[in-house]
């Protein structure tokens, strides 16, 4: 697998457990609700989705499930499979908080806990409702028949009755998905002040209509320009590959721009950097991946385990010792320790996947490999595709496979998912929530009934549980119960945890360090005898323990800390009227940007 | 002058503890009247009965005419939550047994569980029927009492230590269109809206009550006696008819005692009622207009200021002569 595959189901798994876990962050975060029984939602939207596609129960094989709607029409689909998944998980949510939300912190995380684990149960010991303790698979998740996306044209997808050449319309949605996201960041950036020319790569980026914005009309903020840029981009796109066939030069296209904001997001995260602090960075990157070599070059067990923690002892001392002593070096070490994880990530995707062809002196599959994780957006190899001839790479089989298209699917509907929490955290409603996390007694004496509004909380956070276990059951192809078990629960708290319970931000940021730390093992774990890796997957659940351990202790506001959702919003000048006459000038002197 | 609350004969036990013990009073509309006794006396425990936060053995409290069991049934909300909630638990118990058990059809597993439904949602509305017709029932629903304008602060501040002081005031305001989810998502502009007048309105609360320099201060790090403007400043935000202090000024220096007193008695001047439990003496003879002196859970004296300080009944409850 090449390195940009692992990146891209990195980020669908951040996705997947980001709207997890955003369903946490509701319900702990927000209103201070502990459901440890959250899993059990994320099992009821993965079973219902499934049930919903699966064609009718064959007697004769060896699978049972109770029904399969996947041979109804229009009912028998993805779109509303989901959708039932998401509603049913919020109503059960709904229901399972009636007799429990009454009980104090603990005793309500208890019980939810035990439902969640009865609900497992019954999967498990109910072998004519979904294939009991075996897989439940046989379906087919959403448009995998039209990938990978070839250009002969004979595949097509049904649009509004209207049949539209699969591979145009799908990689269209591919980089309206990639293009829009990326011109939000870059908006972002441009706000924010760059050493770089982002204005002018913002303008291009967003075919100009960055300047037709108007306050009142559409086009109005960053976001709206975003989504129009997507769907310009992608209608362009979607034009060359149907008029000109020309599959790597539209992936190259795309993957070039995300390139450019991404340089864009580090020239200013690190620009400022002193060359001392840079030399620091590289060198404490540097220190990590050289710790880490005796894993894949020593032979003895003994002598990988022994020689990288020695290492990993050195340089973690190392950097402790440089804190203490040197004054410029503590004060930067934020900075310092990023520019290693970026020097550390970029060896690890750029270089070390054309270091094995180059020492054996192929330079053709050294610049494939190189190729490939620069555009990223398409896959290289394979027996189906198109094939490129290029000068020194030698033949290229160049296609768009389904993990891609998972990856725009998923990216956006976490940001969905984010900005519903925003919206419900920023209103009134959230404000409520707020109250009732500090305390009841005080939003009951103000006229509130919290009951309700706590169940409100338990509804939406059980249905994005849901939500992301129809997710789920797209991502993996096929369900068991014992990936439901109470677990995933706590990996979604620790995840809210890492990153701040009262943070949506944070949640992302939380899903992201912690599929780092699982795919980082994973790849360790496979340098170790094939009889040693269950211990190496099993030892990463102690450290992670000890992570979520340290979290609490040292971060108990996690690591963007509390997010300030009090209304109105800061510099939203909107929502602060001026006052007339000479008030005016006094109250709002501090407010002018 | 009527009564805008009329206590009758109410009585609260803990265990072996009888906290409140017959006691009966009147509370006359647009007056502040004064709460106190010794340690024991049963005030607070009068408080929360009246504010709902309790449920009484026995007596009834009558709030603008109407008793406050009357008030405290189950809200709209509420019934809306329980009865959808009984009725799908009872409509899906239906529909999957005339499938599972006896085979029916679909059409007829769902008639059943239509059937099932109905007589979900009609167990549960009857059963709170009965609970309001029947007089051993007793409700506790204060949220229901501060809609209705009866409003109270803790003795122990309860401010929301999370939030800024000028969103602890933002809370308080009823009937708030963003308070309902549909609204918050979908009619933004009507809300944001009435947030910028919530905004402007709590920054001439805190302007009213001269914490407007710590509006945007966490509340839990403000000073003891800024939390009790604070509170004082939530209830207000609710537009109350009768407002019940506890302890309004403890803690609280005597410059800023003094401006809250005359604070409170412009309020009522406006027609605000006032209820106050107070142990500074001076603060209660300058400030009520009436004073309801308690011992041992029932109703000692009730007079004028005037008449309670030279009362010996009073002086005696105070120092413990039997």
């Amino acid at each position: 697998m090449a390195v940009s595959d692992v990146v891209i189901s990195f980020i669908v798994l951040v996705a997947i457990y980001g709207i997890l876990s955003y369903g946490l962050t509701l319900k702990y975060g927000h209103t201070g609700l502990l459901d440890f029984g959250h899993v059990g939602f994320f099992l009821v939207g993965a079973y219902t989705s499934v049930l919903f596609v699966l064609p009718p129960d064959d007697p004769g094989d060896f699978t049972a499930y109770v029904f399969g709607l996947g041979d109804v029409p229009v009912v028998g689909t993805w779109v509303v499979g989901i959708a039932v998944a998401t509603v049913l998980s919020g109503i059960i949510g709904g229901l399972v908080a009636l007799p429990t939300i009454r009980l104090r912190e603990d005793y309500l995380a208890i019980t939810v806990l035990g439902v969640s684990v009865i609900f497992q149960r019954f999967i498990q010991a109910e072998s004519w409702f979904a294939n009991g303790p075996d897989a439940l698979r046989g379906y087919s998740p959403p448009l995998k028949s039209s990938f990978p996306l070839l250009l002969e044209g004979q595949v097509s997808v049904p649009f509004l009755g209207v049949s539209l050449p699969a591979t145009p319309v799908l990689f269209g949605v591919i980089t309206a998905v990639v293009w829009g996201v990326a011109l939000a960041v870059l908006a972002g950036e441009r706000d924010r002040g760059s050493p770089l020319p982002v204005s002018t790569l913002y303008l291009a980026g967003s075919f100009g209509l960055s300047t037709l914005g108007r306050p009142d009309g559409p086009l109005a903020n960053k976001v709206q320009i975003a989504a129009a840029g997507g769907i310009v981009a992608a209608v362009l796109m979607a034009v060359l590959l149907a008029v000109a066939d020309r599959i790597l030069l539209v992936g190259v296209l795309v993957s070039a721009f995300t390139w450019l904001v991404l340089i864009a997001v580090l020239a200013r995260q690190f620009g400022r950097l002193s060359r001392r602090e840079w030399l620091s960075g590289i060198a404490l990157g540097t220190g990590f991946l050289v710790a880490l070599l005796p894993i894949p070059f020593a032979d003895a067990v003994a002598v990988k385990i022994a020689g990288s923690l020695l290492l990993l002892g050195a340089v973690v001392g190392g950097f402790y010792r440089a804190v203490q002593s040197l004054d410029w070096f503590a004060e930067a070490k934020v900075q310092i320790v990023g520019a290693a994880a970026l020097w550390f990530v970029a060896i690890w995707y750029f270089v070390i996947p054309i270091v094995g062809p180059l020492g054996s002196g192929q330079l053709g599959p050294a610049l494939k490999a190189l190729l490939q994780n620069l555009v990223w957006i398409l896959a290289f190899g394979g027996d189906v595709g198109v094939d490129y001839i290029a000068a020194v790479v030698g033949n290229l089989t160049v296609q768009v496979d389904y993990q891609r298209f998972l990856l725009a699917g998923f990216v956006l509907f976490m940001i969905g998912a984010y900005y519903l929490l925003e919206l419900t955290a920023r209103s009134p409603f959230g404000r409520v929530l707020r109250a009732v996390r500090n305390d009841e007694d005080v939003v009951r004496s103000l006229g509130k009934d919290p009951f309700v509004y706590k169940i409100q909380s338990m509804v939406i956070g059980s249905a994005l549980a849901g939500f992301a276990g129809a997710l789920w059951a797209v991502y993996t192809q096929g369900l068991t119960f014992v990936t439901f078990a109470p677990r995933v629960t706590f990996i979604a708290l620790l995840i809210v945890f890492i990153g701040g319970p009262n943070n949506n931000k944070g949640t992302i940021l939380g899903a992201a360090v912690f599929w780092a730390f699982q795919q980082a093992t994973t790849q360790i774990a496979s340098f170790f005898p094939p009889a040693l890796r269950v211990n190496v997957v099993a030892f990463r659940l102690v450290v992670m323990g000890i992570l979520f351990l340290i979290v609490l202790y040292y971060l108990p506001d996690g690591l963007l800390g509390k997010a300030n959702y009090s209304t109105p919003r800061e510099g939203d000048k909107t929502h602060t009227p001026q006052r007339e006459g000479g008030v005016a000038a006094r109250a709002d002197g501090g407010d002018d940007e | 002058m009527s009564a805008i609350l009329e206590v009758e004969d109410l009585r609260k036990t803990f265990g072996g503890i009888v906290a409140v013990d017959g006691a009966t009073f009147e509370i006359e509309e647009g007056s502040i009247t004064g709460l106190i006794g010794p340690n024991g006396a049963g005030k607070t425990t009068t408080f929360n009965l009246i504010s709902g936060f309790y449920k009484p053995d026995s007596g009834t409290v009558r709030y603008d005419g109407q008793p406050l069991q009357d008030l405290m049934t189950a809200s709209s909300d509420e019934r809306l939550i329980w009865g959808s909630a009984s009725g799908l638990t009872f409509g899906s118990i239906g529909a999957v047994a005339a499938v599972g058990a006896a085979g029916l059809g679909t059409a007829t597993s769902l008639g059943v569980g239509a059937l099932g439904a109905g007589l979900g949602a009609g167990v549960y509305l009857g059963q709170e029927r009965l609970k309001t017709a029947s007089d051993g029932h007793k409700f506790s629903r204060p949220f229901m009492l501060a809609r209705e304008g009866l409003a109270r602060t803790f003795q122990i501040t309860r401010e929301l230590s999370d939030m800024t002081a000028r969103e602890n005031l933002m809370l308080a305001p009823q009937q708030q269109a963003g308070e309902k989810l549909v609204n918050a998502w979908f009619r933004r502009d009507a809300v944001a809206e009435e947030e910028s007048a919530l905004y402007e309105r709590a920054t001439e609360m805190l302007e009213l009550l001269e914490i407007d320099h710590v509006a945007e201060e966490l509340a839990g790090n403000l000073s003891g006696g800024q939390r009790k403007l604070l509170e004082l400043g939530r209830v207000l935000m609710l537009d109350p008819k009768l407002v019940l202090l506890d302890e309004p000024v403890a803690g609280v220096n005597p410059a800023l005692t003094e401006k809250l007193t005359d604070r409170i008695r412009a309020l009522r001047d406006e027609g605000y009622t006032f209820c106050i439990v107070e142990h500074d003496m001076e603060v209660i003879m300058d400030l009520c207009d009436t004073i309801i002196v308690m011992n041992e859970g029932k109703k000692l004296v009730e007079g004028k200021p005037a008449t309670i300080r030279d009362d010996q009944r009073v002086i005696d409850a105070y120092l413990g002569v039997d």
